[in-house]
């Protein structure tokens, strides 16, 4: 579905991508993990063509990203980043309809998506018109999502999605979209530095450092096999991920029985 | 004469004037032949003599059936002077002494005895004046321009003082000043700044100017009055002359040159146009003038109701002055005004918007339209104004190219900043929604940059309406007009009835502009952003 092919990018002297092969699996969710700086953003960026690899391609369903086709591609693909990126003179009906009205969509489809995106991402037909700076940060990030999803993209790129939230909203809404990502069996493609939110969400988790992939596998791989002293500290510099897996094998268990 | 009295206040820079002028002068263009059906057109100095003389020749013509309008107070004698010979006007009151000393840019060849020999002045200007009058018939030839009648009366510069202290003094003719210690002279900064001036005086009379210093011509009278200064330059024809009973003091070595008042006019004029002037010529002589000044400038009557009572006194017949009311004048002033600024703001939005989202695109190509829009707003008004004159004449185009020129700036540079200003997040939210470029500019970008772009266009419209004004000195109306001629009579009442309509129209601008930034930019979305 998103494949990245050797692709090597810099910045100046700063080399952010060194030559990562990766392939982001169909209807599954893959969480970039890693510190400030190693590329995981960057690989994102990518993908919807606001940078260009200096080296390498990247490929979405077997196509190119670039050229004359970008802005097609982009239609396909859902962006949602930090703080939601919502525009500030629009509402958020505004803001999650205005591709479907730039397409030309009927009224009546966009009204019948809309109300869908409302009950999906949880929010009250009430904050319809109300603009961005009147909402609350998790509000911001469930329009932005809704404006990610409007015209039912095949892929999902979210950039630190829950980053600038505190940790109750943070936690609320984590398990929102994990419930999301289930029921919409999409390609998902999520960049975190917290390795229990990428546990939560991603079904794989890719763990980058300075341009290189380190290690990738599920969360019992990364804290029970590391393959490196970097993911080992990485891993124990974080808390809760233990505790996370932890719980994640007894509600295993607990299904088994 | 006092060609730059009225516009002097206006003037700051005479560097920037003197370099307008030059190229005015060098870019004229090649003359061409008046449309017949177009009315003659008469033009007039900004002073009130120069505006008196030319309602008198518009009316003189209108009464003979011909059709002509006069485009008043205009200006300087620069201006004048180069509108007849871009055939903008058609026919102007001068003066020889303006035409020898400024416009045929020659030096006056001096004789020597008018320096030194205390001889009989009369003879010597007389003689001299044949000389010059030849050679000047022949220059104007060149340049397709011909005086077409003298009208009789000279307005020269004098010298005059209180008559009780000359009494005191002793002093009669100007050559007595070299012998009389400690006087105080104030003159006007142009009469010091001129060659037929003070220097030219000084040197003439052997005068030793232990206390000169410039001051404006109109206060001049106020510091005789009040003992502040001696002795002053006046204009012959000036009617505080008779009104404060001032000495004039006698030119005992004739030293100003010969002022007489003339019309100069194309050499192309109609034979009927001419047939029709031809009776001013010696009818009007310095008592007169002096009489018809004194009407404006003490007796606070219109020039064109005093010019009427005039042309029915040499004609005969009754005194037919247009009814102008002032509600009438206001209107049209307001027009004037309105088409100025529109026509000038609606071409710098056209030009100034894709302008400024090129530059916002182009940092480089920015620095060098803010630049170049930048040298353009430093130019001083006036002086941008008179560099209009060669390219486009007088009137309503040269006026709005300048304001044109004057609107750029604020609109590029708004578009510009608020384009540059919108956080890059937002302009890579809208890029990967698969927006094309132009929808991205209209949905997004444009509106973000809302604020900034209409916060441009209104500094430039109050920015416009207020350099409008100065627009009358060029021929393009509007409320510069009455501000204009209020200066120029000392009239505060005629001022007020442009700067305060002109400052209303301004704040009714900025409401305007105030009220479409709340419906289009709305507020609560876009001052609060935290980015």
């Amino acid at each position: 579905m998103l494949r990245y092919e050797a692709v090597t990018k810099r910045f100046g002297p700063l080399l952010a991508l060194d030559g990562i092969t990766l392939e982001c699996a169909s209807g599954r969710t893959t969480a970039l993990l890693g510190p400030s700086g190693c590329g995981k953003s960057t690989l994102l960026r990518l993908a919807v063509g606001l940078v260009q690899a200096d080296a390498g391609r990247v490929q979405v369903d077997g196509r190119t990203v670039g050229g004359a086709t970008l802005e097609g591609l982009r239609r396909r693909i859902g962006y949602v980043i930090q703080e939601g990126g919502l525009f500030p003179h629009l509402d958020v009906r505004g803001n999650v309809t205005l591709m479907a009205r730039h397409l030309g969509w009927e009224r009546g489809r966009i009204d019948d998506r809309y109300r869908e995106l409302l009950e999906l991402v949880k929010l009250p037909a009430t904050v319809s018109p109300r603009p961005p700076d009147e909402l609350s940060g998790g509000q911001r990030q469930r329009v932005s999502l809704m404006r990610a999803l409007m015209l039912d993209p095949e892929l999902l790129l979210l950039d630190e999605p829950l980053g600038a939230l505190d940790p109750m909203i943070r936690h609320e809404l984590q398990h929102d979209l994990k419930e999301l990502f289930a029921s919409l069996n999409r390609t998902v493609v999520l960049v975190t530095h917290d390795i229990a939110e990428a546990g939560v969400l991603g079904d794989a988790l890719v763990l980058l450092r300075a341009g290189r992939i380190e290690q990738q596998g599920s969360l019992a791989e990364l804290l029970d096999r590391p393959r490196s002293a970097f993911v080992r500290e990485f891993v124990a510099s974080q808390r809760g991920a233990r505790e996370l897996l932890e719980e994640q094998n007894a509600a295993h268990t607990r299904m088994e029985r | 004469m006092r060609r730059i009295r009225a516009w002097n206040a206006e003037v700051r820079s005479r560097t920037w004037l003197t370099a307008a002028i030059v190229a005015a002068i060098g870019t004229i263009g090649a003359t061409q032949a008046h449309p017949s059906d177009q009315p003659i057109v008469v033009g007039s100095k900004a002073f009130t003599e120069s505006v008196i003389l030319g309602e008198i020749v518009t009316q003189t013509l209108q009464r003979e059936g011909i059709r002509a309008v006069h485009r008043r107070a205009l200006g300087g004698s620069r201006v004048l002077f180069d509108a007849l010979r871009a055939q903008e006007i058609d026919v102007y009151p001068e003066y020889t002494g303006t035409l020898d000393q400024e416009l045929l840019g020659r030096e006056q060849p001096r004789n020597d005895s008018r320096h030194t020999a205390p001889a009989d002045p009369t003879t010597l200007t007389g003689g001299h004046a044949e000389r010059t009058g030849a050679a000047r018939a022949a220059q104007l030839r060149r340049d397709g321009l011909a005086i077409v009648a003298r009208l009789g009366f000279e307005d020269r510069y004098v010298l005059g003082m209180l008559p009780e202290r000359a009494q005191r003094l002793g002093v009669r003719r100007i050559s007595d000043l070299a012998h009389t210690a400690g006087l105080r002279f104030g003159f006007s900064n142009e009469f010091l700044s001129r060659a037929d001036g003070w220097s030219g005086l000084e040197r003439a009379y052997g005068l030793r100017g232990e206390s000169v210093r410039g001051l404006d011509h109109e206060l001049a009278y106020r510091a005789l009055e009040h003992g502040d200064i001696d002795v002053t330059d006046l204009y012959s024809t000036d009617p505080e002359i008779v009104r404060d009973r001032l000495r004039v003091l006698e030119d005992d070595r004739g030293f100003f040159p010969d002022y007489s008042a003339i019309l100069l006019a194309r050499t192309g004029l109609p034979a009927d146009v001419r047939r029709a002037l031809a009776p001013l010529s010696g009818r009007i002589d310095t008592q007169t003038m002096a009489r018809l000044n004194a009407s404006v400038l003490i007796g606070h009557r219109p020039e064109s109701q005093v010019a009427a009572q005039f042309v029915a006194g040499l004609f005969g017949g009754a005194v037919q002055p247009r009814a102008r009311t002032w509600p009438r004048e206001l209107g049209e002033y307001t027009l004037q005004q309105l088409a100025l600024t529109c026509a000038s703001l609606a071409a710098a939005i056209l030009i100034g918007l894709p302008l400024g989202i090129v530059a916002a695109r182009r940092p480089a190509l920015a620095r060098l339209v803010l630049g170049a829009a930048g040298v353009v707003q430093t130019i001083p008004s006036l002086a941008l104004l008179v560099f209009m004159i060669p390219l486009l004449g007088i009137g309503f185009a040269p006026a709005a190219l300048a304001l044109f020129l004057y609107s750029l700036l604020p609109i590029i540079r708004g578009t510009c900043a608020g384009l540059g200003g919108i956080p890059r997040p937002l302009i890579e939210s809208a890029a990967a929604l698969g927006l094309s470029d132009s929808a991205q500019l209209r949905l997004i970008e444009l509106p973000l940059a809302a604020r900034s772009i209409l916060a441009g266009i209104k500094t430039a419209a109050v920015i416009n309406i207020g350099t409008a004004t100065l627009g009358a000195l060029i021929g393009a109306g509007g409320y510069g007009q009455p501000i204009l001629t209020g200066i120029r009579l000392n009239d505060v009442r005629l001022i007020l009835e442009g700067a305060v309509p002109a400052a209303l129209l301004a704040l009714a601008v900025q409401a305007l502009f105030d009220g479409i930034e709340r419906l289009w930019v709305n507020p609560s979305t876009f001052s609060r952003s935290k980015r």
